[in-house]
């Protein structure tokens, strides 16, 4: 499988935060979600791999190259995409796209009068003028425009209302009909990774929990749910998580036949949606 | 580079326009040496602006994901400097000129030699002092250093008139041909110009965004 992405054991040191030897890949063709909450380090990771961020350790390659190394041959085939609004907003959508598209080879007018139009964009507002749904979708446009293989999005559904993020996660499953492009998208809105994404990585406290394709995630993990009486000291380690209620337990598992081998058939078993899953690993319990 | 520097020039355009006018009414109204002062000023007002707005818009970010080394946006800030210079000279001499000519100047003078280099080595000492400063600090955080630095030549002159055997040291100075001393203080700034690049790219390289 060709990868567009590698980041190998990376790791950086804050004063009150770490990244710790994190590794995962996004294979060519394909939409990797990157997920957790808050704080965990999505957006520092996203930031290592464009070199915004120096990284302490490791390794990142994005299609085969080294990030830094070969940075300039490496951003030609990258499209950015960022959380907030990053262009100058006093000028013209027009404006900014003749400064920008300068800096890229690759550029191609027909592709962005393409995208302005299928997004409903206009060329002679500000961008201050543009609303924060129309910001996003010019800045994805903008991002598409110079043959990007390699579309990186930082929380790009945030603050979207529901019409907008779902039309941002269609334009998403679009790019990558094209199996030559790939899409890594940091989010901490997990529906939004159910609809589209072929891969996840989960990211918690600086460290990978997970890094697999969607639906071995989702089969893999297992809600149970029983009585308190069920749960002693051995079976608690079973659990990633658990939350405990008036009614009884529930626990989350990734090994949900070391599970039905203890605890049999008093307990349920339920398909934990991934905020579900992404909960219980927070909150451990 | 010079998508940068049209890039910065773009984000710019009203400051520009009032860099114009503003030129316009020194020559008018104030009585003042125009020519020393728009060259200077433009220079650094405009790389400091650029820098400015980079931050109010939170663009760096953008600037600094394009296929760019960050070493040439820190070149490039340093040519700006200069063409930002030479293009309020330009200006200067330009509306200068006329308006001297047609006689509504305040200060009848046409431009000399010793404005266009006394104010190139005042544009090259400042830009090699700031510009280290934005690049490690960031705009926000580098304010304050850049408003003492606007301070600085009058700390110096009341400095050096306190010790009036400083010039009196200096004498032989005036026994150096003209044309060798203006070599020589070139030849320092340029190199002080060059020491303030590779600094500034080494903090520019380092920071994190």
């Amino acid at each position: 499988m060709t990868l567009a992405l590698e980041v190998n054991h990376v790791s950086k040191a804050y004063q009150d935060f770490m990244i710790e030897d994190l590794s995962f890949s996004v294979p060519k063709g394909y939409i990797m979600g990157l997920i957790g909450p808050n704080g965990a380090g999505k957006s520092t990771t996203i930031k290592m791999i464009l070199n915004l961020v120096k990284k302490d350790r490791g390794s990142i390659k994005i299609f085969g190259f080294d990030h830094i190394e070969h940075e300039i041959k490496v951003r030609e085939r990258i499209g950015m995409v960022f959380d907030e609004n990053h262009f100058y907003e006093d000028l013209t959508c027009a404006q900014v796209k003749k400064i920008i598209a300068r800096f890229y080879k690759n550029w191609d007018e027909r592709i962005y009068h393409n995208y302005m139009k299928q997004f409903q964009l206009p060329h002679d507002k500000k961008v201050k003028e543009l609303s924060k749904g129309m910001k996003m979708k010019f800045a994805i446009a903008m991002a598409l425009s110079h043959h990007a293989e390699l579309i990186i999005m930082d929380e790009p559904t945030a603050g979207l209302d529901p019409i907008v993020r779902s039309e941002v996660l269609d334009i998403l499953q679009e790019i990558v009909l094209d199996e030559n492009k790939s899409v890594l998208f940091s989010t901490h809105i997990t529906t939004d990774l159910e609809k589209i994404a072929d891969y996840l990585t989960f990211i918690h406290d600086g460290q990978v929990v997970f890094s697999e394709a969607k639906d071995d995630v989702l089969e893999h993990y297992w809600l149970v749910k029983g009585d308190d009486s069920l749960l002693d000291q051995d079976r608690r380690h079973l659990f990633v998580g658990i939350r405990k209620s008036d009614y009884g337990f529930v626990g989350l598992t990734r090994d949900v036949e070391q599970v039905r081998g203890s605890l049999k058939n008093s307990v349920i078993y339920e398909k934990p949606s991934l905020e579900e899953i992404m909960i219980y690993t927070v909150k451990k319990g | 580079m010079l998508n940068l520097l049209i890039k910065d020039i773009s984000i710019q355009l009203k400051t520009i326009l009032f860099f114009l006018c503003f030129t316009i009414g020194s020559f008018i109204f104030l009585e003042v040496n125009v020519y020393m002062i728009i060259p200077i000023l433009s220079a650094i007002l405009l790389t400091v602006g650029s820098v400015g707005i980079e931050e109010k818009n939170n663009s760096e970010k953008l600037v600094l994901s394009l296929p760019l080394k960050r070493s040439t946006i820190v070149l490039s800030k340093y040519m700006s400097v200069m063409i930002y210079f030479g293009g309020g000279m330009l200006l200067a001499v330009l509306f200068g000129s006329l308006l001297v000519k047609i006689g509504i100047a305040r200060v009848l003078k046409y431009v000399s030699f010793d404005d266009v280099i006394l104010s190139l080595m005042i544009t090259i000492l400042y830009a090699s002092l700031y510009l280290p400063i934005i690049f490690k600090l960031g705009y926000k955080q580098s304010r304050l250093y850049v408003f003492m630095m606007v301070m600085l030549p009058s700390m110096a002159t009341l400095i050096i008139s306190d010790y009036p055997d400083l010039t009196k040291k200096l004498v032989w100075l005036s026994y150096v041909p003209h044309k060798m001393l203006m070599f020589g203080v070139f030849l320092f700034l340029f190199m002080i110009y060059g020491i303030s690049m590779f600094f500034s790219v080494r903090f520019y390289e380092k920071r994190d965004f």
